[in-house]
């Protein structure tokens, strides 16, 4: 009986390493690749830029023709033509509402779909098959995305700040802590569109549908606004503020900063009940103080005040902090985006299909 | 000697429409809770209000503005700043668009990427029964929805419009709130729907037929808000005498003049539609500008000056909602009818 022995193999030789793909070479398939995208997204932004630009010249030109463009840097205007020729604010709040879509739209439309495609055709395999790594393959497609979306929100944001540099009198009294101040400067503009492309990214990342992405990625934009805008804000605003007995004057805010609370107090120091912050009563107003809410003169009010040894306190934050504000929300976004795409690509590096 | 073929088998719509269910169930889910979302947005805004109201006692101010004690009212002065009205109204202006772009275009462009099409047209559904049958669970789906919000915005703009509007009369005339009613929202989500099954009948890919979609979704909107409905005012307007600065009866007010003893009208005074005033700077600028109603009254009588007005009344309100409505049909409809001649000559 002869046994027979399984072939020994020879000895096997080490694998060569693949040829790595140089990054170039990868953006500039990216760019054969996603030409489409990255034209779109930045004539998006242009489009944008451009409408508020004619805005702009034609608004500026008009106040120069009437005289009145002295106006732009006062709260009050003597001049009705003014008010005129600026519109209404409802206007400038569409205005507004438009730059913040633009980044939503620039996104949906052209930020998902590049990875989505990817995954329902099967396209990376090929690139995968060629030495690129995943985390290679994806910033390589990152990376001109990025840099798109941060130029075409550059532009977008110049030229918002043009216009709001004529309009600012109307739309928020010239107050530095206006209401839509911080997504509208540059830093907060930038880092918003930046984080609105990481949640794009790993919603693309996640999902793998183009479409279901797309919807994901609209619902979480509108609720980043929503919340950037009304709980991040007035929360940041609220940290810290600089507490002061004060001179009471109606509307009138200390040094054009941003009112966090007033009340008043009694010769006991006891708090006045009922006083509603911006000024008012909640409900029926108290005995003395409906004297006190018929006087309309800030001088007569304050003697008023020291007759009744009430004091009337006030909690701000001073316009020099704004600066600071401004950089912790852009750093805000900013973290998030990194966090959102840091995740997006271990989404695509320990998922692989 | 040739065969007699045997007729083909009518499959019969409710099949198809069952078919479609199956196939687009996501789809009419997901456009359905965006509807349910807006709905519910707007009826939790409604409470918020009228309990905020309720609680500083001024909820009476809504239904009948009894002058001195809400305009001396500090809580109803204070009612605007303490609340965020545009939320509700731009939430329900871009759910058209978006129901729109998300829902009426992928259950067709689906087909066209996949060719699944082809396997019901081989069964002998015909182009129009298809496209019919599968359009029709999402519309009537869409309807329901559309509906809802419409009946929501009802409950919220008694409120609202103290917030929204310059000159609150009890129906909703404005740009914010003139295509929200139960009958002009339905409409226009029908139109965008329209709309967004040409596109996708058209272009046959599911992004750029998106995008398009989006962007006449949104035209349409624009121009039907601020051109359609400001054209259906200017027709036709009563045009009457009054008593300067006073509000005959309830409705649109286009514009307000006046008119010197010859009768010629005087220039550079005009009142806008929201109650604005533009004075020459004459005389008569002065004294309009710096007196008291009554004062400004009694000079202008003495000058034998006359105030007149145009405007559209209250009860007129209903039938150019059922004309913007019908104009919003009319676009659905004919895109509809557009899509389903591009699928008859698709083979």
């Amino acid at each position: 009986v002869t046994t027979t022995t399984a072939p020994v193999p020879a000895a096997t030789k080490p694998a060569a390493a693949a040829p790595r793909v140089p990054l170039p070479r990868l953006l500039r398939a990216t760019w054969y690749r996603q030409k489409t995208a990255l034209i779109g997204i930045f004539a998006l932004y242009l489009l944008t830029a451009a409408i508020l630009e004619y805005r702009y010249v034609s608004i500026r030109s008009a106040l120069i023709s009437q005289h009145v463009l002295y106006c732009v840097d006062r709260t009050f205007c003597p001049n009705g033509d003014f008010y005129e020729i600026l519109g209404s604010t409802l206007y400038m709040d569409a205005a507004i509402l438009g730059v913040a879509l633009v980044i939503g739209l620039a996104v949906i439309f052209g930020g998902i779909r590049w990875l989505t495609r990817e995954y329902e055709s099967g396209g990376f395999r090929y690139t995968w098959a060629q030495a690129a790594s995943p985390a290679r393959w994806f910033t390589a497609n990152w990376l001109p995305l990025t840099a798109v979306t941060i130029a075409g929100a550059t532009v977008t944001c110049v030229a918002y700040s043009q216009w709001h540099s004529l309009v600012s009198t109307v739309l928020d009294g010239g107050n530095a802590y206006d209401k839509y101040g911080f997504f509208t400067r540059p830093a907060g503009y930038l880092s918003l569109a930046f984080a609105a492309l990481g949640l794009g990214i790993l919603a693309a990342a996640t999902i793998r549908r183009t479409v279901p992405a797309m919807a994901a990625t609209l619902a979480a934009y509108a609720a980043l606004l929503y919340a950037a805008v009304f709980k991040l804000t007035p929360w940041l605003l609220s940290l810290h503020p600089v507490t002061t007995r004060a001179a009471f004057r109606w509307g009138q805010i200390a040094g054009n900063g941003y009112l966090v609370r007033d009340w008043w107090t009694d010769a006991a120091g006891r708090v006045v009940p009922g006083w509603q912050t911006g000024g008012g009563f909640n409900g029926a107003i108290p005995s003395p103080w409906d004297t006190f809410m018929a006087i309309g003169n800030s001088r007569t009010l304050n003697k008023w005040v020291a007759t009744h040894h009430f004091t009337y306190w006030v909690s701000y934050q001073p316009v020099d902090r704004i600066g600071t504000f401004h950089a912790i929300w852009a750093a805000a976004f900013l973290l998030l985006g990194l966090l959102a795409s840091g995740l997006a690509i271990w989404q695509v590096r320990s998922r692989r299909p | 000697m040739t065969a007699i073929t045997s007729r083909r088998t009518t499959i019969p719509a409710w099949r198809v429409a069952r078919a479609a269910w199956f196939r687009n169930r996501l789809t009419m889910t997901g456009v359905l809770a965006v509807f349910a979302a807006a709905a519910g947005w707007t009826v939790y805004q409604a409470a918020s209000m009228r309990s905020w109201l309720v609680a500083h006692q001024v909820l009476g101010c809504t239904t009948s503005y009894s002058g001195s004690r809400c305009e001396s009212s500090t809580a109803w002065s204070m009612f605007s700043g303490y609340l965020h009205p545009y939320q509700v109204v731009y939430v329900l202006l871009g759910v058209p668009a978006v129901t729109a772009t998300f829902g009426g275009v992928r259950w067709l462009t689906r087909e066209f990427e996949t060719g699944s099409f082809r396997y019901t047209w081989v069964q002998g559904v015909s182009r129009l029964r298809w496209l019919t049958g599968t359009a029709a669970p999402l519309l009537a789906v869409t309807i329901i929805g559309a509906v809802a919000c419409g009946l929501a915005f009802d409950r919220w703009f008694p409120m609202g419009q103290w917030l929204v509007s310059g000159t609150p009369d009890g129906e909703p005339w404005e740009w914010n709130g003139f295509p929200l009613t139960p009958v002009t929202f339905t409409a226009l989500v029908l139109a965008g729907l329209g709309v967004a099954t040409l596109a996708a009948a058209l272009v046959r890919r599911t992004v750029p037929a998106m995008a398009a979609t989006l962007a006449v979704s949104a035209v349409i909107v624009y121009l039907a808000d601020t051109r359609l409905r400001l054209w259906l005012f200017t027709l036709r307007p009563v045009t009457t005498r009054a008593e300067y600065d006073r509000w005959p009866v309830p409705g649109y007010l286009l514009r307000g003049w006046l008119t010197d003893a010859a009768g010629h009208v005087i220039p550079g005074f005009y009142v806008t539609h929201d109650g604005g005033l533009m004075l020459p700077s004459s005389q008569l600028g002065t004294v309009l500008t710096n007196g008291s109603i009554a004062s400004e009254r009694a000079w202008l009588a003495a000058h034998h000056y006359t105030y007149w007005m145009s405007y559209q009344p209250q009860d007129r309100f209903l039938f150019f909602q059922l004309v913007w409505a019908g104009a919003m049909l009319v676009i659905g409809v004919a895109s509809f009818g557009i899509a389903v001649r591009c699928a008859r000559a698709f083979s």
